[in-house]
């Protein structure tokens, strides 16, 4: 097997138990250290596979590899694990069952600016927090003007941080740590802070970054992140893997599992809490060849969006739009701007897309429904949840 | 290419390649520490107005307190064989070099906290770090010494040269309890409040304000305290008194080496345990 071949991470069936009661896990962690003493003796070892009392799984049998180049994104609720599991691979803490193998230098973006001191100026910070991560000063010496160009803070470089807004911060310690080009990289968390326009250029920095043979594990709440940054995820369910596939099918089971969890709360409570804040929900988006069996470049395709509404809604319009499949470019948007009313109810509504003028591809493909006057949205599909992929062929099979 | 090897196994079942770790992370710790004395050292006195004076006010002032009680003859001391202000200074800038020896990797490890339980870093270096702090601090009391020594006209010694050895003991010894005591101070915080206690009457029981009493049950307890032979090793050797330290100086130092590097490597087991229950 050549180098490039071998995955850079192996991970298998890591598993990570915690105590939730805090006097008891002190006390564990007295024992386990005083076992740590004891390496080979079997009487006094205790098993770490089994919970003992106030313990649960954190983390529950989790395995993958991931190769050079390639992304990996850890989905899931909050508590569901992913930043224990990243603790584990990171090698803070270890794992209490399996085994991980690294391959190569492992760098970490996991709370921005936590190692800035506030008295010391952006150029100071720097430096420190790089060699923190364990670069040399020489490394960092090189790729100064880079960093800063990059986190366009040449204005304040010389200010001392606790001058900086959040966003600059955390603008800065990005930079500094996605510049040190480590072989992988986790990142946790990081970009919800900072305007659009830096969270692009961050998305950006990241990609080049894996073109340049780079990988990266990302947790995040970001669908768009996830989508553009990641070709594969992982879901994450008390701790263990519930799903691994590509990163929107990944996606989409997260909210579809969320929507799930929805519907069985409308129908075991009926206070109609949900229903005022979301009396309108779009249930399926489908779209369909007119013809044939698949949605073509060049022939007719239908799109249909079925909704359940609680109420019913005057001046309302609707329009669909259309995403390269990196989630970078709109390609289209489409309105029809003539008010309807929607009635109480399940109900649908329809467009045709004649002789679909895409190049073959994968697209994404989102649908909002709008007040008219307002232009409030009422009801959102592919926005906050996962995207419809639109797959669109030529006349052959590939 | 660098190979990590993550699993639930001892480290301790290869201690070739644990003791490999420990002096790999030494090693990276040397830049780091230095990033971090320079970063601490700047930030603690850029925000003050009096700035570095801060160094010296602390010591200089228990040191004027018992001066005034020894010269107003509210406490009655005995009689030293070097000027009293002196005899009192030597031992209140060892008795506090000691103490921040002690206090240091448990001080720095915690205020480090939120950066041990998020990134990978050696921990050497924050140790290493605060290292570079009491020694920085150590050689700016002794500059205030030297002055009193010019200034009460005993002379320098020989015995000077045999300092930087004394101090590197006491700091040693210092460091070795605050290292045996820090992986359970980690997770408990009675451990910090304990030794604050501790050290406030050992304070009493070490020959830092009164010289050795020559009998009775205060003597006892003060020739029995191990910290007396290396204070008292420590004041002979800057102020110009006995050359041949006691032979408990030895057993101290021999016992301290071995307690440092021991509990070093014992806070290396314990690392990754004690981040698992403190990180948030």
């Amino acid at each position: 097997m050549s180098e490039d071949n071998q995955p850079i991470i192996s991970v298998n069936n890591i598993s990570k138990k915690y105590c939730r009661e805090l006097n008891r896990s002190l006390r564990y962690a007295v024992k386990d250290i005083v076992r740590e003493l004891i390496p080979k003796t079997h009487f006094f070892s205790h098993d770490k596979s089994v919970l003992r009392e106030g313990e649960f799984w954190a983390v529950k049998d989790v395995s993958f590899e991931l190769k050079r180049g390639e992304s990996l994104a850890i989905i899931g609720e909050n508590g569901a694990g992913k930043s224990t599991l990243l603790k584990v691979l990171y090698g803070l803490i270890k794992p209490d069952t399996g085994e991980i193998r690294i391959r190569g230098r492992v760098g970490a973006i996991i709370e921005l600016g936590e190692g800035f001191d506030p008295v010391l100026t952006g150029r100071e910070n720097i430096f420190i927090t790089a060699s923190l991560l364990g670069f040399p000063k020489k490394q960092i010496q090189q790729l100064f003007d880079e960093v800063v160009a990059f986190s366009e803070l040449e204005e304040f470089i010389d200010t001392p941080i606790q001058f900086y807004s959040s966003g600059m911060k955390a603008r800065l310690a990005f930079s500094v740590a996605s510049h040190l080009n480590p072989n992988l990289l986790f990142v946790d968390e990081v970009l919800a802070v900072g305007d659009l326009d830096f969270q692009r250029k961050c998305v950006n920095q990241m990609l080049k970054y894996l073109a340049s043979g780079g990988s990266i594990i990302l947790v995040s709440h970001i669908p768009n992140h996830i989508q553009s940054v990641c070709q594969r995820g992982i879901l994450l369910e008390n701790g263990a893997i519930s799903f691994a596939g590509n990163s929107i099918e990944t996606l989409d089971r997260y909210f579809k599992n969320q929507l799930s969890k929805i519907s069985s709360y409308k129908t075991t409570s009926n206070d109609g809490n949900l229903r005022e804040t979301k009396p309108l929900i779009i249930e399926e988006v489908i779209l369909e060849p007119t013809q044939g069996e698949f949605i073509q470049t060049n022939e007719d395709c239908q799109l249909m969006v079925k909704y359940t509404a609680s109420q019913s809604f005057e001046d309302v319009i609707w329009g669909l739009s259309i995403w390269t499949h990196d989630n970078l470019v709109n390609i289209s948007g489409n309105y029809d701007l003539t008010p309807r009313t929607i009635e109480a109810g399940e109900g649908e509504l329809n467009c045709l897309i004649p002789e679909l003028p895409l190049s073959p591809g994968t697209y994404l493909l989102r649908v909002a429904i709008c007040q008219l006057a307002s232009l409030q949205s009422l009801a959102l599909s592919g926005w906050e949840d996962a995207p419809l992929d639109l797959k669109s062929k030529l006349n052959r099979i590939y | 290419m660098n190979q990590i090897y993550y699993s639930p196994r001892s480290e301790l079942s290869e201690p070739k390649h644990f003791l490999k770790l420990a002096l790999l992370d030494l090693k990276a710790s040397r830049s780091i520490a230095w990033q971090l004395f320079r970063k601490n050292f700047i930030s603690q006195y850029r925000q003050s107005f009096l700035g570095y004076l801060w160094i010296f006010l602390p010591p200089l002032t228990t040191a004027l307190i018992w001066i005034f009680l020894y010269f107003t003859k509210i406490v009655d001391l005995g009689t030293t064989e070097i000027p009293y202000p002196l005899f009192v200074l030597t031992g209140v800038f060892l008795w506090q070099t000691f103490t921040e020896s002690v206090i240091c990797p448990l001080q720095q490890l915690l205020n480090s906290k939120h950066l041990i339980t998020k990134f990978k870093i050696p921990h050497e270096a924050l140790v290493i770090a605060g290292l570079g702090s009491i020694i920085f601090n150590l050689l700016a009391r002794l500059l205030i010494l030297f002055l009193c020594i010019l200034h009460f006209q005993i002379g320098f010694s020989l015995n000077l040269l045999l300092a930087p050895i004394g101090l590197a003991a006491l700091i040693l010894a210092g460091m070795a309890i605050g290292l045996l005591l820090t992986p359970l101070g980690m997770l408990y915080q009675d451990i910090l409040n304990g030794i604050g206690i501790v050290l406030n009457v050992l304070f009493f029981l070490t020959p830092i304000i009164y010289p050795l009493p020559k009998l009775g049950f205060v003597a006892n307890i003060v020739s029995l305290n191990p910290l007396t032979a290396v204070i008292n090793t420590n004041r002979n050797w800057l102020t110009g008194g006995n050359l041949m330290p006691e032979f408990s100086f030895y057993v101290v130092v021999s016992v301290s080496i071995f307690v440092f590097f021991g509990s070093w490597l014992f806070y290396r087991l314990a690392k990754p345990y004690i981040i698992e229950r403190i990180s948030s």
